[in-house]
């Protein structure tokens, strides 16, 4: 800060010594630069003073109602406010719970409402669990049994056709062999009988008869 | 006797006297929006920054502890909307360095600068950084002292002192640019 910027800082304030003033008016003879912004400062200043204040467009200001002071301590507030703070404080701190059922209303404290409700729900789960594992178990045994007796019934019938065949086919067999053995036998005694019949003639004929020839005339 | 008075609004506006809360602002109202229209240059962002100052007022007037003058303090709230309704503007440009940019258009508009050198004036101060310009408004408009202004704005005396003296060196040089 220079003692030019001072000394147009006391001007500017009216707080120039008899001696300042005389260092100023020195200053404005001297320096142009300075006498200008002198100039420009007594200009302005009258323009301040002269400035009319027009009036302001319509607006809405903002409604004031009461507002607390800063200085307002903690017993001051209201006692309801306070009572209904504490009040959420202790239900939250322990965690009260409020619920309404048909029955009426429960109140609990730390979860238990909740844990009970939980207890309760999940066996009344496992019992319906129970109740249905039960009614299926019952009808898979129900269901299995009727599968086996069908399936006994299958095999004993497939037993017992499968059997008649086999005999059936047995006999057949059999009875084949039979007859075959029949006509083996009946060829076999038919070929005895003819050498029988050729020796019987070979022995009751004449001697100079020729059997074959015979034969072939009895042909 | 005006900040007793004042006071004393300010005591029953904060009871809920809402015709204390208006008569205070009747007294200030002009003074902050002829604030206004001197640093932004236009009577709409005057008006908005008006609206801003007061309800700015309204909502911290119950931390108003009675230190300094309540024209003070408001004018003190004033700077502060106002330099954020610049940051909002123009937040690109920094608020302590770069020239303004003036609506000449708007300000001569503006029926309060009806005389050619009032215009001039008006004009060059537009010119100014917002800084330089708060300083300016304040001592001249305001008539505050230079303590006054560097408890408003922050900043020490010799700041604000050695901003005026810079501000009407770059307010004749505009001015000398215009009469050229």
């Amino acid at each position: 800060m220079t003692d030019k910027h001072e000394l147009f800082s006391r001007w500017m304030e009216h707080n120039l010594t008899e001696t300042e003033q005389q260092q100023f008016e020195q200053l404005i003879e001297q320096d142009r630069e300075f006498a200008q912004r002198v100039e420009l400062a007594g200009q302005l200043q009258q323009q301040a003073t002269d400035y009319h204040l027009g009036p302001v467009p319509k607006w809405q200001p903002p409604i004031m109602q009461r507002q607390p002071s800063g200085m307002t301590r903690w017993w001051g507030w209201s006692p309801l406010s306070f009572a209904t703070s504490m009040l959420a404080i202790v239900m939250v701190l322990f965690q009260v719970e409020l619920r309404w059922h048909e029955q009426g209303v429960t109140l609990s404290f730390a979860g238990q409402g909740t844990e009970q409700e939980i207890a309760t729900q999940v066996a009344a789960r496992l019992a319906s669990f129970e109740e249905q594992q039960q009614v299926q178990l019952a009808q898979y045994r129900q269901d299995l049994q009727q599968q086996q007796q069908q399936s006994n019934m299958q095999l004993a019938n497939y037993l017992l056709s499968s059997s008649r065949t086999e005999r059936r086919e047995d006999f057949a067999e059999l009875i084949k062999f039979v007859n075959e053995q029949r006509s083996d036998d009946q060829l076999y005694f038919a070929r005895q009988l003819n050498e029988f019949q050729q020796q019987v003639y070979e022995n009751t004929l004449p001697a100079n008869i020729d059997p074959d020839r015979l034969m072939m005339n009895q042909e | 006797m005006f900040s007793t008075t004042d006071a004393s609004l300010i005591s029953k506006a904060l009871d809920g006297n809402n015709k204390a809360w208006l008569k205070l602002i009747k007294r200030y109202e002009k003074n902050v929006y002829h604030y206004g229209l001197r640093m932004t240059g236009s009577a709409d962002d005057a008006m908005d920054l008006m609206q801003e100052v007061f309800i700015s007022v309204f909502r911290n007037l119950s931390g108003f502890r009675g230190d300094g003058s309540f024209k003070s303090w408001l004018f003190r709230i004033a700077h502060f909307r106002c330099v954020e309704f610049y940051r909002r503007k123009r937040s690109h440009q920094s608020l302590d360095e770069g020239e303004e940019i003036v609506d000449h258009a708007a300000c001569a508009s503006q029926p309060v600068f009806d005389q050619a050198q009032s215009r001039d004036l008006i004009a060059a101060m537009q010119a100014l950084p917002l800084e330089q310009k708060a300083v300016v408004e304040l001592k001249f408009f305001g008539q505050f002292t230079f303590e006054e202004i560097a408890d408003q704005l922050g900043v020490s005396v010799n700041t604000i002192k050695s901003r005026l003296y810079s501000a009407l060196g770059k307010m004749k040089t505009h001015l000398e640019d215009i009469h050229d």
